[in-house]
């Protein structure tokens, strides 16, 4: 059984902005993983962790299965830090569309009463910035919705590390889902299947792209496809990847300081 | 467990969800215990003090919000002896601070409750100065999940009205008292017919028992309508009512008294619906939602027939026994018709109020709370902090039982005074005569 394959695309799912309509979701063994993890939460009402560096489809896979379930979702992206009242109203305007007024005490009783009367799964994303108060106070809430509900916490570099820290909170992750980049040896059936572009496209010349940039990494190759495709076009093979066009590309794509 | 024992004991416990949920489930307040987590973000004793009066139903999105954490606190000893509470169990206490695990160890030697205390994964620096300043012993995970699976199941909660009175058909004959039980044998089915059968004939014994017993020169029509009025507080569905009805005036009938009922007026009085609402546990259960203790202690006693000037009236004394705040002397509330009861404007029964069964707490939280402020048996029992709280107040509070847990306990607008036999009577269609002996014919 090939460790990759596609599955059909759902409406409205976050791909990186601007790619072409018709490109999948690749189903990788960290996508799959996390639908089979998500579903068992959602069952159970557990608390499940979505870890791994950016980039690999954590928010992606989450998404995804959110979305296949008959349950509705709440989702919030949390900045650096936030106090726990900050992460409660956070979560009081996923579910109410504005911010609600009272003291934590009562936002909280508020939310989880909420919660409990029409169950949502709830996503954290970017839950490496939460701290131990933030920690607590999410676990606070699940624990008095007695599981009502499932709560999914995706984050990327040091998350693991954050959520396993806490002893308390690591007890109660139902299920762990940690991405990986794409091996080596799966990258080039996979992009055959991710798109027609990469498909025509010498194999040397994709190793070649993701050992001087890509790394396995998901929303590199996306991005990659996405600043090519128009560039190619202008060639006298536009139906697949080139070195000239990459070298281009790279040149835009390294601006990036973070990329090596 | 001896009473030497620590009233604190402290366990490591490595929750799991699953455990979390194992604590949270032993909250149950029917069986004197409380569960319930703290807050990891506890600011001030207040919040604990609200955490454990929810866990014992109150709620804060309904009327009678206290004015500071304070009022909320002076609360919790009332309500945790109100409902005989023995022992509390908090779990999450790492992340509480010294001065809230002092505050929670007062309360519970204050209080004579047994505190466990679960600490998630750790025991904090301020958990061990709490050790080292009040007794309290170790215990392990494995002893207290023992000790606490050992709890009997909790039986369900949710029967409500589907419960009571499944006995009875849906419907009975429609038909006057001397055919109602050969109608009812004939066109029931054999068990529902038992069952309406059952009730007639042990209606029809007691309210004999006592026609034949009673004195004539006493009896007159308001005692005997106030005989069916009694009669009737026991009947939580219509068809039970119809059928107590039916055999009171069978068995008065027999004892030489005509007793006419209206059936259509009857039935339209609502009677049945506020024996039904007094019948229910439900109706008790979503009453501990008031924090003050006034306003569902005042639905018991209006559920239990008094009217809004007697409550205003009434004082300690008519509750106390001997041993103040833990037996009241219910007989001795002044009943609807009790000539001595202050504002009562109706002479009759001095017969006492019959609390419904499930009530008594708040009854026994409101003189709590009365005595606790320092209140003497001479005192007026309804107070709400320093004000006296009299019959406007009283009948906002019933007002807000109504729309806001949907509870009415009138059938129209609440009464000052309580409506007298003949008013009563004429609102139910009910008339009683006295059948005289038929004079002799002399004859010669």
């Amino acid at each position: 059984m090939s460790r990759t394959s596609i599955v059909a695309p759902s409406e409205g799912l976050r791909h990186l902005s601007g790619l072409p309509d018709d490109v999948p979701a690749l189903k990788t063994v960290g996508f799959r993983t996390a639908q089979y993890v998500a579903r068992g939460a959602v069952a159970d009402g557990e608390i499940a962790a979505f870890t791994g560096r950016a980039g690999l489809g954590k928010t992606f896979a989450v998404d995804y299965a959110v979305r296949s379930f008959d349950m509705p979702w709440i989702r919030v992206q949390v900045g650096p830090a936030p106090p726990p009242k900050e992460v409660t109203s956070l979560l009081l305007k996923a579910v109410y569309g504005s911010f609600q007024k009272g003291a934590l005490y009562e936002l909280t009783d508020m939310l989880v009463d909420e919660l409990v009367a029409e169950p949502r799964i709830v996503v954290v994303d970017d839950s490496q910035n939460l701290d131990k108060h933030g920690l607590d106070q999410l676990r606070h809430i699940h624990d008095l919705g007695s599981a009502a509900f499932p709560l999914f916490f995706v984050g990327g570099e040091g998350c693991a590390q954050l959520l396993a820290s806490d002893p308390q909170l690591a007890d109660r992750v139902g299920g762990w889902v940690r991405f990986n980049p794409i091996p080596d040896d799966d990258v080039v059936p996979l992009l055959c299947e991710y798109h027609p572009f990469f498909e025509a496209t010498d194999p040397d010349l994709l190793v070649q792209v993701n050992d001087s940039y890509a790394k396995g990494v998901l929303r590199r190759w996306a991005r990659v496809l996405k600043v090519t495709l128009p560039l190619a076009a202008n060639t006298a093979t536009p139906d697949r990847l080139t070195l000239e066009p990459f070298q281009a590309a790279l040149s835009v794509l390294l601006k990036d300081p973070n990329l090596s | 467990m001896t009473q030497s024992e620590p009233l604190i004991r402290l366990t490591v416990a490595d929750s799991d969800a699953a455990h979390s949920r194992f604590l949270a489930g032993l909250n149950r307040p029917e069986d004197g215990v409380l569960s319930l987590r703290a807050r990891p973000t506890t600011r001030r004793n207040g919040w604990m003090s609200k955490d454990l009066l929810a866990a014992m139903g109150k709620r804060f999105d309904v009327s009678g919000k206290l004015r500071n954490d304070q009022e909320y606190t002076a609360l919790v000893p009332v309500w945790l002896a109100a409902h005989d509470i023995s022992d509390v169990v908090i779990s999450g206490v790492e992340t509480l601070l010294l001065d809230h695990l002092h505050h929670l160890a007062l309360l519970a030697h204050g209080s004579g409750v047994r505190l466990w205390l679960v600490a998630d994964h750790v025991a904090s620096a301020a958990l061990h100065e709490l050790a080292a300043a009040w007794p309290m012993f170790g215990m392990s995970r494995r002893d207290f999940d023992a000790h606490w699976s050992a709890l009997p199941e909790q039986p369900e909660t949710a029967e409500g009205l589907a419960g009571l009175g499944q006995d009875w058909p849906a419907e009975v004959p429609y038909v006057d008292f001397p055919v109602f039980l050969s109608e009812a044998r004939s066109r029931l089915a054999p068990d529902e017919a038992e069952a309406v059968a059952s009730g007639f004939l042990k209606a029809f014994e007691e309210t004999h028992r006592i026609l034949e017993a009673g004195d004539d020169e006493v009896l007159d029509e308001d005692t005997v309508a106030d005989m069916l009025r009694t009669l009737l507080r026991d009947c939580t569905t219509r068809p039970e009512m119809v059928t107590c009805v039916r055999a009171f005036q069978t068995a008065a009938f027999v004892d030489r008294w005509l007793v006419l009922v209206d059936l259509d007026t009857f039935l339209s009085s609502g009677s049945d619906h506020l024996a039904a609402l007094a019948a229910n546990p439900e109706t008790w259960r979503s009453l501990r939602a008031y924090t003050q203790p006034y306003r569902a202690a005042a639905c018991a006693l209006v559920a239990a027939g008094a009217d809004l000037d007697s409550l205003e009236s009434l004082r300690l004394a008519d509750l106390l026994d001997n041993r103040l705040g833990t037996d009241l002397a219910l007989d001795r509330l002044p009943a609807p018709g009790d000539a001595d009861a202050a504002c009562s404007s109706n002479g009759g029964s001095a017969d006492g109020l019959d609390l419904p069964r499930g009530s008594e707490v708040f009854v026994r939280a409101l003189v709590l709370q009365r005595l606790a402020g320092g209140a003497t048996a001479d005192d007026n029992v309804f107070y709400d902090g320093s004000d006296q709280v009299g019959p406007r107040t009283l009948g906002r509070a019933l007002d807000a039982a109504a729309t806001e847990l949907g509870l009415v306990f009138s059938t129209g607008p609440v009464r000052r005074k309580t409506e007298t036999p003949k008013q009563w009577r004429q609102r139910h269609g009910v008339s009683v005569q006295h059948i005289d002996p038929p004079k002799r014919r002399s004859s010669g």
